[in-house]
This record gives structure tokens, sequence and C-alpha cells, in this order.
């Protein structure tokens, strides 16, 4: 009886010692998880760089090279292949002058577009029946739109510069003609633009003013913020190495915590969300490197120059992992080069500037027909399926709380959780425990 | 001297945990299941193993459980018995150190032909799967002699119901 006694006395403080120690390791973890979120991100893109990473180290058999130094030379070669990466898409990616032609050119260019759609060529006054039917609704867009386009005072002087010719280059006459006409449009956003303008100039003199008492407080602050964002992503490369050193180690220590009874169990589940999350993490990677390819492709017959082409798809490929928004972006991307494109050289006869845009209308398209008839479901099978209505509350979700990020890794995420719950629940059940 | 630098080199490499594996391997070797691998193979295949401790009377894996990975006896003692529904299990068999069990498991995840339980405190290593299966793409050579060794022993004890089914029917 008293020994009973005792074990019902044993059993309550265990109960009250686990309690609190969970209470305190949750607080502690809740605590260190909202104080160290601005870890998360790399060290999430890391692992998963790591994890899509780890079959290139088992595919390479090198017998007399040891798994470490086979680990730095992987990372030697994706640096390497990043830096080159980055120095193509710099050198494609407009500098100042570019890119003050670029917005002087698709400001012209919308104009040019929107006249003739709204037929106010011809009769400028009445137009004809879609813009009698949408004037109104358009007006605040495009009035916006151009706004977005106009260039500021600085940028102004900096054009005139170009256009006398400055740092050896000179502003396209044909392009600075657009200017001009430009600076006729929409009185009454150039008033807004101006009094912004004016708005802002007023900041920047007090700024200045401020800024010049306290530079040196400023300057240190300026080093801690670029040091503080640089301290966070350095630890990227971190977690990318050691995950990538780690031979089965990690796996083992959280095995190790796992009761007896559970282990077989564990080892399944950890087994079978490891195949699923890999297959769908390659396969969704593998997928977006096919459809870049295939825009890019299809942008390039289409006679958009080789660079572009590339970038256009790239941006397209990275989008994609994005359902519905990823295809939209990819889409209006190349809309935007269309419409401001002088000059292409198609490898199909028929296509022409006037056209380009239905033409990158339809190589978009066939891309995204291609991924959802071919890439999907060959690459990516019907393993893991979510629900459309689930797709756009995770990429809604995953904005509102990352922001670009979180709307890039939010479906990935979704994944991850379902088939953790649905191997569990399955595994569960094999094993009789439920 | 040398035995100051071992005391220092063995803090910062954790010499205690370098002798602990230095044995392990030994036992490994040891085991006919491991025969035919070289010392270096064996430390490679320690990587993949797990070990684990079960108390006494704590299950290994149980009947009709789906079979996951082979266990080798480090040391103590285990029990292979089948459920008895009129009284306690019958126990069929009992292994000791360097034995080992569930080796079907290896193969294919089909269920447990009966359960598996420590008669006294036990330390053995488990080899799951599909960990030897990922082992495949990275050693196959060590793999392929580990299968070897499976299919030969899984022959071996093939052979030796047979007999016992002979020597029965005789009976």
């Amino acid at each position: 009886m008293a020994d009973k006694q005792q074990k019902l006395e044993q059993k309550r403080r265990n109960v009250i010692v686990y309690a609190a120690f969970s209470v305190i390791a949750i607080s502690v973890f809740l605590f260190l998880f909202w104080s160290l979120r601005s870890l998360i991100l790399p060290s999430i893109i890391g692992g998963v760089l790591a994890y899509l990473f780890r079959p290139v180290i088992n595919i390479v058999r090198v017998s007399w090279l040891p798994h470490g130094p086979k680990v730095l030379i992987l990372f030697c070669f994706i640096v390497a292949g990043l830096v080159m990466g980055t120095r193509q898409i710099k050198s494609s990616l407009p500098n100042e002058k570019d890119q003050l032609e670029l917005i002087v050119r698709i400001k012209y260019k919308l104009n040019e577009k929107y006249i003739s759609v709204m037929g106010l060529k011809e009769n400028p006054d009445k137009g004809n029946f879609i813009y009698e039917l949408l004037k109104d609704d358009i007006a605040p867009f495009k009035t916006q739109a151009f706004e977005m386009l106009s260039l500021n005072e600085d940028q102004k002087k900096i054009l005139l510069k170009y256009k006398e010719g400055y740092k050896g280059q000179t502003f396209n006459p044909k392009y600075y003609n657009y200017f001009e006409e430009n600076q006729k449009l929409l009185p009454t956003a150039g008033v807004i633009l101006e009094e912004t303008l004016q708005k802002n100039n007023k900041k920047e003199t007090e700024a200045l003013k401020n800024a010049d008492g306290s530079s040196k407080a400023q300057n240190s602050h300026f080093i801690v913020k670029i040091l503080n964002t640089l301290s966070t992503w350095f630890i990227m490369p971190f977690v990318f190495i050691f995950l990538l050193f780690d031979t089965g180690e990690i796996n083992k220590f959280f095995i190790r915590l796992v009761p007896n009874k559970y282990f077989e169990l564990s080892l399944t589940v950890l087994n079978e969300v490891d195949t699923a999350i890999g297959k769908y993490l390659r396969g969704t990677l593998l997928e977006c490197f096919l459809v870049g390819l295939t825009l890019s492709v299809g942008l390039i017959v289409i006679g958009l120059e080789i660079n572009v082409a590339i970038v256009i798809g790239s941006i397209a490929g990275i989008t994609n992992a994005i359902p519905f928004l990823g295809p939209a972006i990819g889409l209006i991307v190349g809309l935007c080069y269309a419409l401001i494109t002088e000059s292409i050289s198609p490898y199909l006869p028929f296509i022409t500037t006037d056209n380009l845009m239905l033409a990158v209308f339809a190589v978009v398209a066939v891309a995204q027909l291609l991924d959802n008839s071919i890439f999907q479901p060959i690459v990516l099978g019907s393993a893991v399926n979510l629900h459309p209505l689930v797709v756009i509350l995770g990429v809604m979700g995953g904005s509102i709380i990352f922001g670009f990020s979180g709307m890039l890794l939010a479906i990935p995420s979704i994944v991850i959780i379902k088939v953790i719950i649905e191997t569990v629940f399955h595994e569960l059940k094999a094993y009789k425990l439920i | 001297m040398f035995s100051d630098l071992e005391v220092f080199w063995g803090n910062i490499f954790n010499n205690k945990d370098r002798q602990k594996k230095k044995t392990e391997i030994e036992f490994l070797r040891d085991i006919p299941f491991f025969s035919n691998l070289s010392k270096k193979q064996v430390i490679q295949v320690e990587q993949i193993l797990h070990k684990r401790f079960y108390s006494e009377g704590e299950c290994f894996f149980e009947l009709n459980q789906p079979g996951a990975a082979l266990f080798i006896v480090e040391s103590g003692k285990v029990g292979i018995e089948i459920p008895n529904t009129e009284g306690p299990p019958i126990l069929v068999a009992e292994l000791n150190t360097g034995d080992f069990l569930g080796e079907l498991a290896l193969l294919d995840n089909s269920p447990r032909s009966a359960t598996a339980r420590a008669l006294e405190p036990t330390m053995a290593f488990s080899l799951f799967r599909s960990d030897l299966q990922q082992f495949i793409e990275v050693e196959p050579e060590i793999s392929s002699l580990i299968f070897q060794s499976l299919s030969l022993f899984v022959g071996e004890r093939l052979k030796k119901t047979t007999q016992l089914l002979k020597n029965c029917r005789e009976k």
C-alpha cells in the first residue's frame, strides 16, 4: 500500500518536473525564435541548399578524397558559379544612362500604345468605343503609371549631361526626342510631381542640415547596419558547409532521444519524409529551370536579344516557384520589354515589333502549357497535391509574414508540413500505435 | 612527456570517444556479418549504425509490425518469442553477444515473424534498411558485400529450417 502511494507520489513529481521543464523550454525557444528571427531565413536557405546539394556529394565517387575536402570543393564551385552568374546578370543590367533611356522609352511607348489602343490618334477627343467605355476607370492608373515613370529634377540634369556626352557615353538622340515628347504629357501629373519634388527637396535639405552635426554618428550607424545585415547572411554558408560536413551525426543525435518503442517508427518516418521532400524540392528546382529555359528559348525565337531573353527567363524561372503569381511576374516583365523594344531579329518571319507583345504572351502561354502538361507531371508527379485554396492562402500568408521570400518559400513549407503529418499518421497506423 | 601530449591532444580531440569507437569497430569486425569487410570499410559502415540500449523486458520489435532495421547484439541477451493466447509467450530462441536479428527487414518491410525482447539489459547496434539502400549509391562495393553476407545467412537459415521440417516429418 505504502509502495503504491510512493509510486503515485513519484508520478506526480514527474508530471510537475516535466511540465515545468516543458514550459521553460517552450518559453526559451519562443524567446530565441523571436529574438533571432533575422537568422531564420539565411539558415533555412543554407539548409535547403545543403539538402539540394547532398546528392551531388554522394554522386562524386572519388575514393581517395575524404568527405570534408569534397564538401569544400563543392562549396568553391558553387561560390565561383554564383560570382560568375552575378557578373553575367550585372553586365546584362542597364547602367545609369541605360536606366534613364529605359524609363523614357517605357513612358513614351506606354503612351503610344495607349493612344493606339484607345483610338486617340484618329479621333483625339472621342477615341474609340474602348476609350468611351474605360476612360474613367483607366485614367487614375494611367496618371499613376506616368507619375512613376516621370524623371525627377536630378535625373533630368543627369540626362541633359548625357545628352552633351558624359562618362564617355551619349544619350541616344531618338530617346531624347521621346523625353521631350514625354514632357508634354499630363500637365496635372507634372504639377503633382513638382510638388512632391519640392517636398522631397525640403526634406533633403533638412536632413542635410541635421546630418552636418551628426555625420560621424550616422556613418558609424550605417556601418553597424551593414555589418548587421552581413552578419545575419554570413550564417548561410556556415549552415550550408556544416550540414554537408555532417555524415549523419545530427540525425543520429535526434534519433538517440527517441524511446526504443518508437525507434523503428521514427527512422521510417524520417526516411519517408526525407524522400518525399527531397523529390519535391529537387523536382521544383528542375521544373523552375525547365520553365526558365523554355521561356528563354521562346523569347530568343521571337527575336529578343539573347542577354535579355536569359534575364527574363531567369526571373520567370525563379518566380515560377510561386504558384499563380510567378507566371504573371514573368509575363509582366516580358510584356514590359516587348513594349519598349525598337528592333527585333525574329526567327519567325511574321513577328514584328507591333505584334511582339502578343508573341511574348504566346511564349509565356506555351511555357505554362508545357509546365502544366509535361514538366510538372514528369518531374513532380502527383506526389504532392495541394488544394488551390491552400496554395492561394499560403502564398498570401507567406507574403504578409516574410514578404517576397515568404511568398517563395510558402508552398515548399506547406508541402513539408503536409508530408510530415501524412507520413507520421500512416506509420503510426502501420505500427498499430493508433 | 608523451603522456602529457596524449592528455593535451586527448582533451582537444576527445580521446575517450575515440577509444570507445575503436572498441566498437573491433567488435563489429569480429561479427560474421561483417567478416568480409576490411577495417576501413567497417569504419564506414559504423557511421550508418545506430546504437541503442534496451532495459530488461523492453521490446526490440513486435510480431506483425513492419520491419525496418536489423539489430546486432553488442552485449546482453535477447529472446525471440511468439505470443501465446493461452499462456506466456513461447521462447523460440535466445541471442547473445555477436548475434543478429531482424535481418529480413533489410530486404523489405514485410511484417516481423516474431517478437524480440531484451532478457537482460542489452546494448545493440541497428542497421536501417533505407540507410543501407542509400549506402548502395555512395559505397556500392561495401553494400554488395553486406548483401552477399545477408544472402548467405538467409540461405543458411533456410537450409536449417528445411532440415528441421524434414526431421519433424520423419519423427
